[in-house]
């Protein structure tokens, strides 16, 4: 029996509370980390330089989003998968959309920043048009006509949308860490980096996870790969996600300085 | 099998080649391209050391005129020009902000780069 049919519950996240209730969750998520911002950093840009890099936050905060919620129909059963994959590409397209108003709107309203575009331009701003380049490709060959004309069989689909989503990203997490403007200290490092293999675990746990029995070790759903790990173990997997997480981080860091 | 890993290596193979064509045409821009205008008073600057921007009298390296001489026509420090000069201005601009001081720009391009002649 299939997890999807132990638990069909198609009809749960129709209701409007339900629906209302996320929508205003992924609100605060997405404005949060920027208004936190603004209100504990003290050094602003001022005009339309913070709202733009408002924008940026948002759509990395929409990107993070995307790889949590992807993989949400394993991990939420509550809310019916079907609803995630059109939601996952009106918020990527709403991802485009926002990066592009975060990069054009400086480009338009600040001329000297099409410095940015050469290639003498610094490592945190290329990474950002690759990342900017990556998104775009990723919600073109998302379209139907076009993703079987570009990729044809699903697997080809789904292999290039995971290697380029992580790689765009880590391309973003370098550009909002190393451009410095909100971030100028270790600690920032650390934490996104932090957030970021945390949202990455997570996403290949709930992807390859049921092929590895890896999800359900670690989350313990499955009682008889459970009882075979033990409890043990777990502490020895979260302390590997931890290291590779300083890894990560410190590599980051040191790269950047 | 070995033409999976034919494929693969044919593409580390361009990958590379396209890489290594990045870099080096990068450098090259770096080295020619000519440095953004930038507006800078003295007198607004008179609270600062002079040898915080001026090392060249304390060190000894470098010339007498001009930052640019040196950061932008020595092959062993014009790669670092960007982060040499941000790393110098807008630093010092923003640790004065992190402290509640009076300071210039931190991140609007255009408040510092524009013709040193106009205020």
């Amino acid at each position: 029996m299939t997890y999807k049919n132990k638990k069909p519950e198609a009809a749960k996240h129709k209701t409007l509370s339900l629906l209302l209730f996320f929508l205003g969750s992924l609100c605060v998520y997405l404005l949060m980390p920027y208004l936190s911002l603004l209100f504990f950093e003290p050094v602003l840009a001022g005009s339309y330089w913070d709202l733009l890099n408002g924008v940026g936050f948002v759509a990395f905060g929409l990107c993070i989003y995307l790889f949590i919620e992807r993989a949400r129909p394993r991990s939420w059963p509550k809310l019916k998968g079907d609803l995630f994959y059109w939601w996952h590409r009106l918020l990527a397209f709403a991802l485009l959309l926002l990066s592009s108003i975060h990069g054009f709107g400086f480009l338009i309203l600040e001329p000297v920043t099409w410095e940015y575009l050469s290639l003498r331009s610094p490592w945190y701003m290329l990474c950002a048009w690759l990342a900017w380049l990556f998104f775009v490709y990723l919600c073109l060959a998302s379209i139907r006509p076009l993703k079987q004309r570009l990729h044809g069989g699903f697997l080809s689909f789904r292999f290039s949308h995971a290697l380029l989503s992580i790689l765009a990203l880590v391309a973003c997490l370098y550009h909002v860490v190393a451009a410095g403007f909100y971030f100028d200290r270790y600690a920032a490092w650390a934490l996104f980096s932090l957030l970021l293999v945390l949202v990455v675990s997570y996403y290949a746990l709930n992807r390859l996870g049921p092929k590895l029995s890896f999800s359900k070790i670690l989350f313990g759903r499955d009682s008889k790969a459970h009882s075979q790990v033990g409890t043990s173990v777990k502490p020895i997997l979260f302390i590997g996600l931890v290291l590779l997480c300083v890894l990560f981080s410190g590599g980051l860091y040191v790269a950047a300085n | 099998m070995w033409r999976q890993i034919s494929w693969a290596a044919g593409l580390l193979l361009i990958f590379a080649a396209l890489g290594s064509a990045f870099l080096s045409a990068r450098e090259e821009s770096l080295r020619e391209a000519p440095l953004l205008d930038v507006y800078f008073a003295h007198k607004d600057h008179n609270k600062v050391g002079c040898a915080n921007c001026h090392h060249n009298y304390v060190d000894g390296t470098g010339r007498q005129y001009g930052c640019y001489q040196c950061h932008k026509e020595d092959e062993t420090v014009n790669l670092l020009v960007e982060e040499q000069f941000h790393g110098l201005c807008r630093d010092c601009h923003r640790d004065l902000k992190h402290a509640g001081k009076e300071s210039g720009p931190v991140r609007q391009c255009g408040a510092c780069h524009k013709p040193d002649t106009q205020p």
